[in-house]
């Protein structure tokens, strides 16, 4: 990688995700931290995306669970007002 | 771990706030941290100043992301006197890997805080079976509003279309890689990346319009509520 771009410009949308999923080599977490440490603007876009990340997955667990309660309460199964869709289908 | 290169966006230099070396780096803005830390090693008082100036808000920020908000002011301080101390030792070669060496300094805190805690956390287990952990990011009233949200970002969910809401969920709930999701769903990377993008952007205009009109409703019962009294 490019060691200028620890310095001079900021990490991509999909670099701060990989981050917070904890996929990138040592190499890139290095960079990506150094430059964090003295970003301003990138510590901002890292607390939001930790903040998306988490809402995301909390809506999406309970997108799930409602889901899921749903279909096993309908008997007769009947369309529910989710549109009686699987979390992944 | 895989490599992606190509993967870094190289953006415009974002604008100075009040000429701040920290806000974007150069090759100017290294030679001031070079000059900084000859000012630290030769002990002038107003070049620790400068660096506490400049680097305790990241070592805070860096400090509470990896361990929350506990305990950090005594964190950062420790950490800065690491610093400080080895730049005057002459321990910090090449000054321009200031913020490389402040970056080790605060990740060697952090896990020597993750060990204390360790460590004490078996110590009180051995006390006690039952001792939980406390989620000390947020308050009781950060914890309704994200409750709240949550909520509201469910409904948007429901509204997204099959494919999106698979990509969504797929990447942030499942946290499927990207690799694992292409090949499970016969993408391409840039088909992967597009959807996402997009399904982000349809997801971002729904929770918009939803909380629009909850603010609408809210008006609407605040109105009939004045009306009524």
């Amino acid at each position: 990688m490019d060691t200028k771009w620890r310095l001079c410009s900021h990490p991509d949308e999909d670099l701060f995700e990989d981050y917070c999923f904890d996929r990138l080599s040592e190499q890139e977490t290095t960079m990506f931290e150094e430059h964090v440490l003295i970003c301003r603007q990138c510590q901002k876009t890292l607390a939001s995306t930790e903040d998306y990340i988490a809402m995301m997955k909390g809506a999406s667990l309970a997108y799930a669970a409602c889901v899921k309660s749903q279909r096993n309460s309908a008997a007769p199964p009947k369309r529910s007002s989710l549109g009686n869709k699987s979390v992944l289908s | 771990m895989r490599e992606i290169p190509g993967r870094i966006l190289i953006l415009p230099k974002p604008p100075r706030e009040n000429g701040h070396p920290e806000d974007c780096g150069d090759s100017e803005s290294c030679a001031e941290l070079v000059k900084l830390v000859d000012r630290i090693h030769s002990r002038e008082t107003d070049g620790l100043a400068e660096l506490y100036r400049l680097f305790s808000n990241s070592i805070r920020f860096y400090l509470c992301h990896q361990l929350g908000p506990q305990e950090m002011n005594d964190k950062v301080h420790d950490t800065f006197v690491i610093v400080v101390e080895a730049i005057q030792l002459g321990e910090l070669r090449d000054a321009s890997r200031l913020m490389g060496f402040v970056r080790t300094v605060a990740r060697r805190q952090v896990s020597l805080h993750i060990d204390d805690v360790v460590q004490t956390r078996r110590r009180q287990m051995n006390l006690d079976a039952t001792v939980r952990l406390a989620d000390l990011r947020r308050n009781p009233e950060e914890r309704a509003i994200f409750r709240q949200r949550s909520e509201l970002l469910v409904r948007v969910l429901g509204e997204l279309s099959n494919l999106d809401r698979k990509i969504l969920t797929r990447y942030y709930l499942l946290e499927q890689s990207v690799d694992e999701i292409c090949s499970e769903m016969a993408l391409t990377e840039t088909q992967f990346r597009l959807l996402k993008s997009r399904a982000k952007a349809r997801f971002g205009e729904l929770g918009k319009k939803k909380l629009a009109e909850r603010a609408v409703v809210a008006g609407c019962v605040r109105i009939s509520a004045g009306v009524c009294d």
